[in-house]
Formats: structure tokens, C-alpha cells, sequence
């Protein structure tokens, strides 16, 4: 499949062995994908055990999401050069290449969504493989904001990996040219035991999830969040913003400017930012959110509740992602209960 | 308007209990007036009079050993102007001057006193309504050492 | 990918330069389109290789070919737009953002709060009702500064005062001998404005903590908060909701303002750091 994809001039992006983790990244052969690894993921702990059994997608997503192909962390939003009497200039001109997902997760395909009406984005026609979770780590938590591990929509493919009665991608087509996708890669149609272990599979790994966040009380308890009761979070907080940067919703960016030495250019450069720097919130006279609490407040209001205002739905897709890359093991679903056990406190 | 109907349609009385202004009528209300420029109080003077500015502005200030009079804020029409008459030294704290031609309407802070002790209810709400005046004066007053307007610190 | 904030810079001429006070100029920019805009909106300024920085239009909505922006130099990208003068080229973005609710306001009564840099947005409101005047009611303009010489617009201010159809108070923080008027917060001019409550709408622009405390006066005068409009400022740079920096809870200032009902923002703002 990998090989059609690349025939069909499309960048791919699979799941690779990069940095200790299996996470996306472009790949140019079949032979780049990582196999038989699983991870083992708790707050600010992440490790990759080996897997006798081969398997091709049991590690649980990577830090690397869609997002960084749909917007680079880095781009050249204007360039322009002085001319007699003022300037000109203009936005480069744009061509993104045409993109291949293979072993986007349920909740990988629900930030896809939400991503890209954050940024108002128009619909892309990159080719999705999806896969659903048989293993989900202990971070996961798609089951509770309602992402996942089955998926219905936003995928060509979607591959449930079984390893009984063998090992097997049991794959269903849901876009026509996933359809063509299938059948150029031949296969066989599952037997009815197999089809049974792959959704038996899928039906268990929603239940050994872990409880999650419930996302109604938690949007109702962060609308207006208290100044009160973020010491305790704020204390560990480091506000390096490792969350922002791993979470596949996460949108935000600033512009810098540049010029050249004699100022003859300049140019306009995008960058992904985040909302825990200090000067994200500038107004004149300092930032209006100085202190770690109030930034970390923030995120998760944000994240949680405001964002149901500003797009119609919770930001968070409990992919657990901020939760195993957070250097101090900050977790979300952690904050929210307590959050919703204050309010709850003083109603 | 007579001197009473002055009062009834101050601001300070504004909601009040009939009985609590016809308390206050019972203090002998007297309209003063002053020209622009002529002092109203002094600093260090007795505190003897509840003042109701009517109308024209009023420069709260202090004069400083070797520096001209700085002026703090104005008042205008419907502000109280003191209430050192209220507590023991009775001085006045601050100078007021008119800053334009002044109209007031001023009680007698001997007979106040006396009201306020012979009936804890007209004392009661008399301080009340001080308090207001006093505490929106104080908010005024931090806003302006705030400085919102200034330069980035 | 291009998201929406990449919408390229246009560049412009700047047409007309004033010194406000001494930290405060005035850039007249041609728009030969003469596109407009509402009293309220702002626009992304760009000095080339420097920056861009959000600032609030403070011209006459009527001249649609001569956009004024005062501007107030604190940092580096607004030191250099003071920079510019007549014959200068400038880079703009805009207009952006919703504006003063002046069609709501017509046929009653408006009062006008502005503190500091805070006239400036507030300007086009006061041009606007001036050249409709016969529209409104009562109409009051109230204005704070931190010092005599710090006061924008002065001779514009003067001329609204010799008008018999508008009433304007003027009052400053602190002053030397020379000034006769008012000394002290804004805010304490607002209990003598003389408006019908139910009918009047109040537009309030400048710091913070001033719109709040103007915003809780303006209710003790009774007017109710759903009437009270404020001005928010937070950190803009795509004005287009996509950046993310100027939030405030839910709402992204570039786009769902800078003008709200104080109804809608007042629990945010009392909030420490939101």
C-alpha cells in the first residue's frame, strides 16, 4: 500500500522508530515502519517494550500528530523587499504536497476535525488510513470524550490489527477510493471469526479504558474557572509547554518578523506557539496571565470549555498525549475532576 | 427653592426616609455661597460645618511648607465635602477652595452631633450615608494613585 | 496550507501626520477604495521588517478615504509607526473587528466614557453622532486624562464643547495651577450626567480597571449592563481568530470584538488573570 501511495505522488507518514518512540513521521519505503513494538505509557513516562509478536500498530500514538503537516511549525508567512518610495510584497505562494496518513487512531482522526475548523482550513484531500486500538495505553481516554478506539468516519481504510486466530489486518474500505485502495491491494474478505476477533478486539480495549474526563461537567465547571485551587497543579507546573506542543488541537501560533542586515527584506515567519509562555498574553503594561496558575487555567479552560463556545465541541480528543509527555506528569483527567469537585464544592 | 427644598433634592438625601431629612431640617440647613477663587475650609481650622455642594467645583488640596497649593481633586455638585466634624480633634484636615462660584448647603456640626446621640437611628443612618460618600471618595482616590493612564511599568 | 489570518499586507500611503501629545500622534493613511468602516474597528498596522500592531481607527467614518489612526508609541513596532510621515508608505490589514452598537443607539440617549488612549476609538462614536445629530437624544461625552497635556484631541474637544447640543465633561488625574477644570477619575463624572437610563446606551473605552469601575457607576446611574459597551484590548496579531493570543475565556477579542456588552464580558474581566 505504501508503495501505491508513493506512486500516487502523495507524501506518506506511517508510524517510525524515531527518538525512542514510535511516533508519525514521512517515510519513503514500507521498510521505515516500526514493527512489533508496544508502549507503555503513563504520566511523563513513556518506553518501548519489544513485541514477540510482531505486531505493526500495538504502540499507542507517538508526540507527533496530523497537525504538523496541516501547519508546519514553522512557515514563511509574507516576504517582502523595500522599493523606491515604499515596499512590496506578498504570502508565498502555497502548493502543500498531498499527504497519506497510514495508522491515524480514533482520536487522531477527531483532531484532525477539530484542527482544522480552529483554523478555518478547507477540507483536504490527504489519504487516511485509521486504525482502531486493540491496546490502548494507560493514558488513553477516547472512550470518555467520545473519539474512540472504533471508528465510523474520516478515514479511506480502517484497519483493525488481530493477532487470534493470526495475525491479520482486518481492513474495511469506507470512501470509494478506499474501495479501489482494496482492491488493488487484493486480500481476502474476513472469515465471520475473524471479523468477531477484530470487533471483540476493539469492544475490549473500550472497556479496559481508563475513566476519563466527563466532558459536560467538565466544560460546565471551567466555564468561569475561580482563581482558587490551582496552587497545587501550579506548584508542579513548568509551564514548558511540552502539552501544547504534543496536543493535536492545540492551534495556536505567532508571527516574527525578520529582515536581512541592511533591511532591504523582510519577512513574516509563522511558528507554532503556546499559551504557557509568559508573553503569549502581553497587553501593555505585561502579560495579563503571569502567573503558572493562571496560565495553566488557561489551557485547560480552553481546552475543555471554551472551546465548545468558539467550535461546537470539547478541544480534547483523550488522546493522553499531554499527559505522557508532560516532564512532571501533569494529568488533564486529574485537573478536571478536581475542578469539577470545587465547583461542585461550593454549589 | 428654600433651603430645605435644596436639601430634599440633594443627592445625599436621594432615597432617604422622610424622617431622616426632615431629622436633618430639624439641624437648621443654611445656604452659603462662595466666589470663584475664595477659600471654603482651611487645613487645621475647626471641623463646624456638614457641607452639600450644590453647585460649582471645589479644589480639595494642601499647602505645603515652601511650594504653592497642590490641588488632589475636585468635587462638584451633589459630593459631600467633610467629615473631620464627625471625630475628636473636629479639624479639618485638607484646604477646599471654590474653584468656581460655589453654592452650598451646610448644617451645623455641633447640632448634628447632638442628634446623632440623643437618636441612634438618625445617627445611625446619617453615618450610613457618609459612608458611601466616604468609600467612593477613597476608590476615587486609589484610581487616581493607580495612575491607569500612565506608561508601562 | 494557508489559514485564514494570510490575507497578504497592503500597502498605503500615509497622507496626514499630527502630534497628539508627547507620546501620541495621529497617522491620516489614504484608502483610495474607501472601504469604510464602523466606529469601533481597528486595523493591523505594518511597519516594514518591524512589526504589525493593532490600532484602533479615530477618524470620522463619513471620510472613508482618509483613515486616522492616533497612536500611542510603547513599544518598537508603535515607535516606528510614529515614525512615518506624509509620503511614507504603510503596510495595513483590515478593518477588523465588531464596532460600537451606534445603530442601536439611535433615537435614544448616549453617553460616552473614554479614558487616556481610550478616546481614540471613541472618536469616530462622537463624529458619527455629531454628523447625525438630530437622530439622538441626549448625548454626553465624558473624558479623562492623566494630565492636562496628555489630553487628545484638546481643540477638537473644545469645538464639541461650544456646542449647545452636547454635553462634555473634561477631567484629569492631577494638574498644576493652571488648569480650572476638574482634578480627579473619570468616573466621578458620571453621577451628574443627565440621561434617561432605560433609553441610553454606553459605549466605555480605556483601561481595564477604569471600564470596570465607569461600567459600575453606569449601573448606579441605571443603566443596565446589556446597554454598557466596552472596548477590550488584548494581544492581536492575526485579528482573525486564529492565533490564539487574544483570547479572553471564551471569547477572541480580534473577532468577537474588541466591543462587547458589558453583560457578556463583565465576569471575565473580574476575574484575576483571565
Amino acid at each position: 500500500m505504501v508503495d501505491a501511495l508513493l506512486a500516487d505522488g502523495r507524501t506518506v507518514v506511517a508510524p517510525t522508530l524515531r527518538d525512542g518512540a514510535v511516533t508519525l513521521d514521512e517515510i519513503s519505503s514500507a521498510a521505515e515502519v516500526a514493527i512489533g513494538w508496544r508502549a507503555e505509557t503513563a504520566p511523563g513516562r513513556y518506553r518501548l517494550v519489544a513485541d514477540r509478536d510482531g505486531s505493526i500498530f500495538g504502540a499507542s500514538v507517538g508526540p507527533t500528530s496530523t497537525k504538523r503537516w496541516r501547519s508546519p511549525p514553522e512557515t514563511i508567512a509574507w516576504t517582502g523587499r523595500r522599493e523606491p518610495g515604499g515596499f512590496s510584497g506578498g504570502v508565498p505562494t502555497q502548493s502543500p504536497p498531498r499527504m497519506a496518513f497510514i495508522g491515524l487512531r480514533g482520536c487522531d482522526l477527531a483532531a484532525r476535525v477539530l484542527y482544522d475548523r480552529a483554523v478555518g482550513a478547507a477540507p483536504s484531500e490527504d489519504f487516511i488510513v485509521g486504525v482502531e486500538c486493540t491496546e490502548p495505553g494507560s493514558t488513553c481516554f477516547c472512550v470518555s470524550m467520545g473519539t474512540g478506539p472504533g471508528i465510523s468516519e474520516g478515514a479511506d481504510l480502517v484497519v483493525t490489527e488481530i493477532l487470534e486466530p493470526s495475525h491479520l489486518l482486518v481492513t474495511r474500505a469506507c470512501t470509494p477510493r478506499g474501495a479501489d485502495m482494496l482492491e488493488v491491494l487484493g486480500g481476502r474478505p474476513p472469515s465471520a471469526a475473524e471479523e468477531d476477533a477484530a470487533w471483540s478486539q476493539v469492544a475490549a480495549a473500550a472497556r479496559g479504558m481508563s475513566n476519563g474526563i466527563d466532558p459536560d461537567a467538565a466544560a460546565a465547571a471551567l466555564r468561569l474557572p475561580s482563581p482558587q485551587g490551582w496552587e497545587d497543579v501550579a506548584a508542579r507546573c513548568l509551564a514548558c509547554g511540552n502539552c501544547t506542543m504534543v496536543c493535536p488541537t492545540c492551534f495556536c501560533t505567532t508571527t516574527v518578523d525578520h529582515t536581512t542586515p541592511d533591511a532591504s527584506q523582510a519577512s513574516r515567519v509563522r511558528l507554532w506557539d503556546s499559551c504557557f509562555s509568559l508573553a503569549f498574553s502581553e497587553v501593555h503594561g505585561g502579560p495579563a496571565r503571569a502567573s503558572t496558575a493562571s496560565r495553566y487555567r488557561q489551557w485547560i479552560s480552553h481546552k475543555l470549555s471554551w472551546w465548545w463556545d468558539q467550535f461546537g465541541a470539547s478541544g480534547c480528543v483523550g488522546c493522553g498525549r499531554c499527559i505522557v509527555w508532560c516532564p512532571v506528569g501533569i494529568d488533564i483527567r486529574a485537573e478536571a475532576s478536581a475542578a469539577i469537585e470545587r465547583v461542585g464544592a461550593h454549589v | 427653592m428654600s433651603d430645605e427644598e435644596v436639601l430634599r433634592s440633594h443627592r445625599f438625601t436621594k432615597g432617604a426616609e422622610p424622617e431622616f431629612v426632615t431629622h436633618l431640617i430639624t439641624c437648621g440647613p443654611v445656604e452659603r455661597t462662595w466666589e470663584a477663587g475664595r477659600p471654603i475650609l482651611a487645613a487645621g481650622d475647626t471641623a463646624d460645618r456638614l457641607h452639600l455642594i450644590v453647585e460649582g467645583d471645589v479644589a480639595i488640596g494642601l499647602q505645603a511648607p515652601g511650594g504653592p497649593p497642590a490641588v488632589l481633586q475636585t468635587l462638584g455638585p451633589g459630593d459631600v465635602l467633610g467629615w473631620s466634624w464627625l471625630m475628636p480633634p473636629y479639624r479639618w484636615a485638607f484646604d477646599a477652595t471654590a474653584v468656581t462660584a460655589v453654592r452650598a448647603i451646610t448644617l451645623d456640626a455641633t447640632r448634628l452631633r447632638a442628634a446623632m446621640a440623643e437618636d441612634p437611628v438618625f445617627g445611625h443612618a446619617l453615618l450610613a450615608r457618609l459612608l458611601i460618600a466616604i468609600t467612593d471618595r477613597l476608590q476615587a482616590t486609589r484610581l487616581q494613585l493607580l495612575d491607569l493612564y500612565g506608561p508601562r511599568r | 496550507m494557508a489559514p485564514v489570518a494570510d490575507v497578504g499586507i497592503t500597502t498605503r500611503e500615509v497622507i496626514g501626520f499630527t502630534r497628539e501629545t508627547a507620546d501620541s500622534i495621529t497617522l491620516t493613511i489614504e484608502d483610495p477604495e474607501a472601504r469604510g468602516f464602523t466606529p469601533g474597528q481597528f486595523y493591523m498596522l505594518y511597519s516594514f521588517g518591524v512589526g504589525e500592531s493593532a490600532i484602533s481607527i479615530s477618524g470620522d467614518p463619513a471620510r472613508p478615504r482618509a483613515i486616522e489612526h492616533t497612536i500611542r508609541s510603547v513599544g518598537m513596532v508603535t515607535a516606528a509607526l510614529s515614525a512615518l510621515r506624509p509620503g511614507d508608505r504603510v503596510g495595513v490589514r483590515g478593518p477588523f473587528g465588531i464596532g460600537w452598537p451606534v445603530d442601536v443607539a439611535t433615537g435614544g440617549d448616549v453617553i460616552v466614557v473614554a479614558g487616556g488612549i481610550g478616546l481614540a476609538p471613541l472618536r469616530p462614536v462622537v463624529r458619527h453622532v455629531i454628523g447625525a445629530r438630530h437622530r439622538f437624544g441626549h448625548v454626553s461625552v465624558v473624558v479623562g486624562a492623566r494630565a492636562p497635556s496628555e489630553l487628545l484631541f484638546r481643540d477638537e474637544i473644545h469645538e464639541w464643547r461650544g456646542r449647545f447640543d452636547l454635553d462634555v465633561r473634561v477631567t484629569v488625574d492631577s494638574a498644576d495651577a493652571s488648569w480650572m477644570g476638574p482634578i480627579g477619575v473619570v468616573t466621578r463624572l458620571i453621577p451628574g450626567v443627565e440621561v434617561d437610563p432605560a433609553k441610553t446606551i454606553a459605549m466605555v473605552c480605556g483601561p481595564e480597571v477604569m471600564m470596570r469601575f465607569a461600567a459600575a457607576e453606569l449601573e448606579r446611574l441605571g443603566v443596565s449592563p446589556d446597554r454598557i459597551f466596552v472596548s477590550l484590548e488584548r494581544n492581536m496579531q492575526c485579528a482573525a481568530g486564529v492565533c490564539g493570543h487574544c483570547q479572553m475565556g471564551p471569547f477572541f477579542v480580534c473577532k468577537d470584538g474588541p466591543v462587547f456588552p458589558y453583560s457578556q464580558v463583565a465576569p471575565y474581566m473580574g476575574v484575576r488573570e483571565t
